[in-house]
């Protein structure tokens, strides 16, 4: 058991230089985070040499401190400049906005340090002392489930707005078209490259997540700009939590639900992470006293997904120990690192190196904790951005956006990819199509796809096989449930208005 | 600029048409109904059926303009803003390797600012610390080779 390891593990953090590495790897993660288009991967990719001269606990905690922290402080440019970090985020970047569009940006960022911690926490405590056990169900995952949560994730991304299902559906289609550019994964046959060898890779994701919401703002600033009201500023940083006590207690379900969603899907290599979100955001919305605020910045909706998505990142790394399968690339530099070490990830460690293994563990739960005090100094320094008129800022965002986009790959296309989905999804946007069902639809295309040919092959043209076993036939279900309730409660709405009319008729 | 959904569901159909034809050009796997167009197929179709319905939700609404432009956009010095953060940004894309980051950048950010109405020798500065600055953030401190251009050999 863990915790029979823990009066070793708390020697090898408690000391000088572990509380050095994570302070400044902390620093450097807010930092990084914050700089809009920067990635919490690229500053984890970053510090993977520095570690090579560390022991194995500082090690892994450098790199767990700069994600966490990066992860958190991508939401300081979601809710300031619309450009969020991470896929996961991109799912309440409109609420954040729209709070912050409100005057509410202080409460807003509040409200995101205080769920990206708690989560965090959940997340942590669960890798503690559930990760073996937990780690053997996400081992029943075969293709079929995959399909079936890719598919889920990608319907919670379509009900969870609140512009009509036809155009949501066809902003999916426009994403899912997007990610199937270049070459196939199962045959090797170009697609849609027009020839071009910078396509055969495919679309770039953090170029179109730049552009798809960052370009759009701007051009809205350079063109509309009667139409944008001046955002209030944070005032004092400490004001933030005024009333968070109140919003805490008030959503507390909604803050364990979204912990132990993001969680339990973030332990599902590959998809976990990037989804955990999105479906405790569906979740949360479908469960609300006040649906109708979702998108249009709903606390409670920031507050759930925020502990979705760092509940998904602690989530991520219990395969990653326990059999050292990478949950995304993230966990995938900290398997590198952890062999590195010699702390070959498996079964094993828990017994070889159980003191190493309980210090690990503590790293993550404490790098959690960190995010509260850095997060505020990180909100209280970026807050000074909102006193420049956001007009005479736009030049500067398109300068980040221009790095952002280029650093990625070190390629020019990643520029060209940011302006022209930017354009898309500026008309999108115009014209009533939400632009985070086209984000999933890039990241979860390939899955989706790859997933769809191999069951299709495994399954020799029958249906049966997808829904043979049990927790694919939940999927099932539950994809069959999210696409027919709301329908069904569109019939019955309008039967009830039909008998109103009729019996309002009848009595005149 | 508010498209009317007719004419945005006659594209998507055309839109669709298009995939659904390349896709069926796609060769098929050795020995199976399946391949690399498959699932654009499914897409194709699904942009051709999302087109019709869209055609046939505008219509009942009524046709108005096909198109309408915000005032905004009939404002010269915002459209040219609004172009060059768009069409400046390809051609800065396109001359990227030669022209180098700082130059094009540079010259970029001061027209964005200057079409705002922020002119002047302390918004070149501005442009030129910002640009120059994140050049040395990302070439020395983050190691992201972004090219300088002819400044080569002066960074």
């Amino acid at each position: 058991m863990i915790i029979d390891h823990l009066g070793n593990a708390l020697e090898l953090v408690l000391t000088w230089k572990m509380a050095l590495v994570m302070l400044s790897c902390a620093l450097f993660g807010l930092f990084v985070g914050a700089v809009p288009g920067l990635s919490a991967t690229m500053a984890t990719a970053m510090l993977v040499p520095l570690t090579f001269f560390m022991d194995p606990v500082p090690a892994i905690s450098a790199i767990v401190t700069t994600a966490a922290m990066a992860i958190f402080a991508s939401d300081i440019p979601a809710a300031l400049v619309r450009i969020p970090g991470t896929a996961a985020s991109a799912a309440y970047v409109g609420d954040l906005t729209a709070l912050t569009a409100k005057g509410r940006v202080g409460r807003a960022l509040g409200i995101s340090v205080t769920a990206s911690a708690i989560g965090g926490v959940f997340g942590s405590l669960v890798l503690m002392f559930a990760a073996p056990q937990l780690a053997l169900v996400s081992l029943n995952f075969t293709s079929f489930e995959y399909f079936w949560l890719a598919l889920l994730g990608l319907s919670a991304a379509v009900m969870l707005g609140n512009a009509s299902v036809l155009k949501s559906l066809m902003a999916l289609a426009i994403g899912l078209m997007i990610a199937s550019v270049g070459m196939d994964t199962t045959s090797g046959t170009p697609r849609f490259t027009f020839g071009s060898a910078s396509l055969l890779d495919g679309v770039a994701f953090v170029p179109a997540l730049i552009g798809m919401f960052a370009v759009p703002e701007l051009i809205r600033t350079f063109v509309h700009r009667d139409e944008t009201p001046p955002v209030a500023p944070i005032g004092n940083p400490f004001r933030m939590f005024e009333g968070l006590g109140r919003v805490l207690m008030t959503s507390k379900l909604n803050l364990l639900r979204s912990s132990t969603i993001g969680t339990a899907i973030g332990i599902l290599p590959g998809a976990g992470s990037d989804i955990g979100s999105w479906i405790s955001y569906a979740v949360s919305k479908r469960f609300s006293r006040k649906p109708e605020t979702y998108g249009k910045g709903s606390e409670e909706a920031v507050l759930g997904a925020c502990a979705a998505n760092n509940s998904a990142l602690s989530g991520a790394y219990v395969p990653a120990m326990v059999f050292g399968i990478p949950g995304d690339s993230i966990t995938a530099i900290v398997i590198g690192v952890l062999y590195v070490k010699g702390l070959n990830p498996g079964p094993m460690v828990f017994l070889t190196n159980a003191d190493t293994v309980a210090a690990i563990f503590l790293v993550f739960l404490l790098a959690n904790l960190l995010i509260v005090p850095l997060g505020l100094l990180a909100i209280a320094l970026a807050s000074q951005v909102l006193r420049v008129p956001k007009i005479a800022l736009a030049p500067l965002i398109l300068g980040f956006c221009i790095v952002g986009s280029y650093s990625i790959d070190a390629a020019a296309s990643g520029i060209v990819i940011m302006i022209v989905l930017g354009v898309l999804a500026y008309l999108m946007e115009e014209n009533g199509f939400p632009v985070a069902p086209t984000i999933l639809g890039i990241v979860m295309g390939l899955l989706v796809e790859r997933n769809l040919v191999s069951n299709m092959i495994k399954a020799d043209g029958t249906f049966m096989p997808f829904v043979e076993r049990p927790i694919a036939a939940g999927l099932a279900l539950t994809c069959l449930v999210v696409w027919t309730v709301p329908a069904v409660g569109w019939l019955l709405q309008r039967r009830r208005r039909a008998a109103a009319r009729t019996a309002a008729k009848q009595e005149s | 600029m508010r498209i009317h959904d007719s004419l945005i569901g006659a594209l998507l159909v055309l839109f669709g048409g298009w995939v659904l034809f390349v896709a069926l050009g796609f060769p098929d796997m050795p020995g199976q109904s399946i391949g690399p167009g498959t699932f654009p197929s499914v897409l194709g179709v699904a942009f051709l059926l999302g087109g019709l319905c869209l055609i046939v939700a505008g219509r009942s609404r009524g046709t108005r303009r096909l198109a309408d432009l915000n005032p905004g956009w009939r404002r010269a010095p915002r459209l040219l803003a609004a172009g060059l953060a768009t069409i400046g940004v390809l051609v800065l894309a396109l001359s990227f390797e030669t022209v180098g980051f700082p130059l094009s950048a540079t010259v970029l950010l001061y027209a964005l600012f200057f079409l705002e109405g922020y002119r002047g020798p302390q918004w070149l500065a501005l442009c030129i610390a910002f640009v120059f600055g994140m050049h040395l953030l990302m070439t020395r401190f983050l190691l992201v080779p972004l090219p300088a251009g002819p400044l080569e050999s002066f960074l």
